[in-house]
């Protein structure tokens, strides 16, 4: 509670800050993320979550897919409380790759590890599904060059709305494909941040097909934006185009897998 | 004269004189007046006696009455007057008889109050001497109306001598008049003659010509024309004189003799020959009278009128033969009779024309040969064939010259088709043979050829009951046809349509209809006998077949939910519905259900309870399957499956199509 008025405080101030510099952006950046969502059902309310996050950075000459930006497997333990309320705690193992490849002056490859907890409040309409997800990563994080950046520890704060409407059913079930827009606004604080407490506002659009309860995937377009942690004035704009892939499995023993066979007689 | 000299006999006999006429002079004559019962009837008497040993002996005067109401309020009276003379009966005698019922308002005449009445009265006077009839007896009846005779309906006349009826006698009732001669031993004798009294005059209709007793000619007449019918005697060797009542049994006799020589004529004055029956009426008449006195005169007045016929005794031969003909047309009636009794044979032979023909001739041949037959065997029972000519008189019932006299009797109906005897008649023609053989012959024929006909008839029964069959199953079947069709037009529905990816009642209404005109196109009715009762099953097990589609979907929905596990998605947070064991269910949703289904487009009678049993087959192995723990080869297997057999081997299941 503490945190999140801090937030708000600095929010405030970072208004007021506003109002005496003038904000420039960034040209247009262009990402492609590939994402694989894996959740494992290892018990009745338990799951283990694993991310493999696989990202291409664009250029001017070739947009979206110019080079490799990061690969991080993201981590954790799904408690389901309920099916309107679950929690996942988990650690990050992220790869980012140089900005410049070729420059000896920027590391090739650095890690940049975290650990997140988020809450999922689940609010079920009878012909939607919206959600409210909190987010707080805690991460040590390091610029890309090699010998003037250290690990510096800092925390992200990510609020995330989202919902997911079906089109061509009633429910969100096999078969249905569901439109997706989501709205995700990333603060950060640590050290290092003076006056970049706005690091990404995400805007994503994106349509998915549930194939099965265990396998959907979607297709969206994001924009984002956010300050540039040395230079609060000026922010960053990127056009990201997400493909996901959501598997889900079932650890289980067979026997706990299969309900009761529904037979009338 | 006789003189008796003796003066001692002479003494003897006036005391004996004298003795005897005391003692009956001496008799106590008493007179009664009271009641008097007769045969259990209550009179009032009144008459005059002495009594002799205890005995009662009427002497004098004699009366009794009797009068009352009946039930119906009739008047009725009876009132007998005569005398005795040592208890029998002596001069006149008068019966009278009636019965009145009042008539109008009445009237009041010399001090009491009268009634008009109308009724009859009957009366008969004659007279007795020392209790035999004698003279002329008159007999009586007049219809009275308003208390006068308005007609005399009956006048009898009957001379009696020495008791015995003789000499002229005459009866009219009504119109009709019989005038006639008695001789010796009240036999018949000189001309009977029956006339009609017609506006006034005396119309000679028929008589009755005897000789020396005998009957030997009948005439009748119409107008100017006299036809004579001779009653022949019959023709023998042995030939008698018999002395006969004249009855009934007489008249049959002289009847039926009368149409052995003219039977057409007689037919042609069967008017005047009826007239025979008035001699009835005046022997009832007599028994009316003889009712009443018999009881009180201790003898009747009803003659014993006799007359003589000519008999030939039969001979040993004929006995034989008689008695062969008698057993065989018994037999021969009693099957006959059978036959035509037979209810089958007689609703049969309304739509049956062969039927009817065979039934046709059946009642020929009991009509012009088994019944004339009993009336000769009648004839000789009561033993009055003696009195026939035997030859005349078979002759007379039944033809028996040739196979065509026989054969004859069909050819006079269209209906029994010129049938022919298909038994040996030749032994007709045999002129040596007399009648009474051939008709032996005959009824032995007659007992093949009813045999015969009886085959023939229930040869056609057979086929007409199998006809008859044939309707009633055929009524069946269509019934069954449209109810078939009807159940798989309400009870298959689309949902079913939906499953089976073709329209099932279509495919199964195709079906029966393809089935009804396999039959229908079959050529005769023993191949449809045979076909029918399996179609008709058939489509009892179609039925059946649309039951079980019917209540499919229930079994299909059941598959489905215990094929349906529900799991919950972790990215939506929702319960989404999967699958247990996907390509087992996927075959049997895509393949095998379909199939099942799609097996009713080659449906037939033989396919039908195995395609009918794969529905059950189908659930059951499905519930089957999904219980096993270990399937995973087989839904690997299942997955490469393109048809629905190849998929129902790979998971076991004993399905057909």
């Amino acid at each position: 509670m503490r945190k999140l008025f801090l937030i708000i405080f600095l929010s405030s101030c970072f208004h007021i800050n506003a109002q005496e510099l003038e904000p420039e952006f960034e040209a247009m950046g262009t990402n492609l993320w590939l994402s694989s969502y894996n959740k494992f059902r290892i018990g009745d309310k338990l799951y283990w979550a694993g991310e493999m996050h696989y990202r291409r950075i664009g250029s001017s000459t070739t947009p979206y897919v110019d080079r490799m930006a990061q690969i991080y497997n993201r981590h954790g333990l799904n408690y389901v409380v309920s099916p309107n309320f679950n929690f996942t705690v988990g650690g990050v193992f992220r790869l980012n790759f140089t900005p410049q490849p070729g420059n000896p002056e920027y590391d090739p490859l650095y890690v940049e590890p975290r650990i997140w907890h988020q809450y999922l409040f689940v609010l079920p309409f009878p012909r939607f599904m919206l959600y409210n997800r909190i987010r707080i990563e805690h991460r040590w994080k390091r610029g890309s060059r090699t010998t003037q950046d250290e690990f510096k520890f800092g925390n992200r704060w990510r609020y995330n709305f989202y919902m997911k409407i079906p089109i061509n059913n009633d429910q969100l079930k096999p078969g249905t494909f569901y439109v997706s827009p989501s709205m995700e606004l990333i603060m950060q604080s640590g050290k290092n941040v003076v006056g970049s407490f706005v690091e990404d506002l995400r805007l994503y659009g994106n349509v998915g097909y549930i194939a099965s309860p265990r396998v959907s995937s979607s297709l969206g377009l994001m924009y984002t934006t956010g300050q540039n942690l040395n230079d609060p004035t000026l922010y960053r704009r990127r056009l990201i185009v997400r493909l996901s892939t959501y598997i889900s499995l079932d650890f289980r023993k067979e026997e706990q897998q299969i309900p009761t066979i529904k037979l009338s007689d | 004269m006789m003189k008796i000299n003796n003066p001692i006999l002479l003494s003897i006999s006036i005391f004996l004189i004298s003795a005897i006429w005391s003692n009956v002079v001496g008799q106590n004559i008493q007179a009664y007046d009271s009641t008097y019962k007769i045969d259990g009837k209550i009179y009032l008497a009144s008459y005059e006696y002495y009594v002799n040993d205890g005995d009662t002996i009427y002497d004098g005067k004699f009366e009794l009455s009797q009068q009352f109401e009946n039930q119906e309020d009739i008047y009725e009276y009876l009132a007998v007057a005569g005398s005795f003379i040592e208890n029998r009966a002596d001069e006149d005698w008068k019966l009278t008889k009636g019965s009145f019922e009042t008539t109008g308002d009445g009237y009041y005449k010399d001090y009491t109050y009268s009634y008009d009445v109308n009724g009859h009265e009957f009366m008969a006077i004659g007279k007795f001497l020392a209790g035999k009839k004698t003279g002329v007896w008159k007999l009586y009846d007049w219809e009275i109306r308003d208390s006068k005779i308005m007609d005399t309906t009956l006048i009898a006349n009957i001379n009696f001598e020495e008791d015995k009826a003789k000499g002229f006698f005459s009866l009219r009732i009504q119109n009709d008049i019989l005038e006639g001669q008695l001789g010796e031993k009240e036999l018949t004798q000189d001309v009977w003659a029956f006339y009609r009294v017609i506006e006034g005059d005396r119309i000679l209709l028929k008589e009755w010509v005897f000789e020396g007793n005998t009957l030997s000619f009948m005439r009748l007449y119409r107008s100017d024309s006299v036809q004579e019918i001779t009653i022949e005697f019959p023709y023998s060797a042995e030939l008698s004189e018999e002395i006969i009542p004249l009855d009934d049994e007489f008249l049959e006799i002289i009847e039926l003799k009368a149409k052995i020589f003219n039977e057409e004529l007689l037919a042609k004055y069967q008017n005047e020959d009826k007239i025979s029956e008035l001699y009835f009426t005046l022997t009832d008449n007599f028994d009316l009278v003889d009712k009443t006195f018999s009881p009180i005169t201790k003898t009747g007045i009803h003659p014993n009128i006799m007359t003589k016929l000519m008999s030939s005794p039969l001979n040993e031969n004929e006995q034989q033969n008689l008695e062969n003909i008698r057993k065989n047309n018994e037999d021969n009636q009693t099957k006959i009779n059978k036959i035509l009794s037979n209810p089958q044979l007689n609703i049969s032979s309304i739509s049956s024309i062969k039927l009817a023909q065979l039934k046709n001739v059946l009642q020929k041949i009991n009509q012009h040969f088994i019944l004339p037959t009993s009336d000769i065997i009648t004839l000789y029972e009561n033993q009055k064939l003696r009195f026939f000519n035997r030859d005349q008189l078979i002759n007379h019932k039944i033809k028996l010259n040739s196979n065509s006299s026989i054969n004859s009797v069909f050819k006079k109906d269209t209906l029994s088709n010129d049938y022919k005897f298909i038994n040996d008649l030749s032994f007709l023609s045999n002129e040596k043979r007399s009648n009474l053989s051939k008709l032996s012959s005959l009824a032995t024929v007659l007992e093949k050829e009813i045999e015969y006909l009886e085959e023939n008839i229930q040869e056609y029964l057979s086929e007409v009951q199998q006809e008859e069959k044939l309707v009633e199953l055929e009524e069946a079947l269509l019934s069954k046809y449209e109810e078939t069709k009807y159940l798989a037009d309400s009870l298959i529905t689309g949902e079913h349509d939906n499953f089976a990816g073709i329209d099932v009642a279509d495919a199964i209404i195709d079906f029966v209809d393809a089935e009804l005109a396999v039959y229908s196109n079959l050529p005769t009715p023993e191949e449809k006998i045979k076909a029918i009762e399996v179609l008709i099953n058939c489509f009892i097990q179609t039925e059946d077949l649309i039951y079980t589609i019917h209540n499919a979907p229930e079994s299909i929905y059941k598959i489905n939910d215990a094929y349906t596990k529900e799991v919950f998605n972790p990215y939506t947070f929702t319960n989404m519905e999967e699958k247990a064991k996907p390509p087992i269910y996927k075959a049997f949703n895509r393949m095998l259900l379909p199939g099942i289904f799609q097996n009713m487009e080659k449906l037939n009678c033989n396919n039908m309870s195995a395609f009918q049993a794969n529905f059950k087959i189908l659930y059951e192995a499905m519930i089957k399957v999904l219980n096993e723990d270990n399937t995973n080869r087989m839904e690997r297997k299942v997955k490469r499956a393109k048809t629905a057999e190849k998929a129902a081997e790979i998971l076991n299941m004993e399905l057909s199509f």
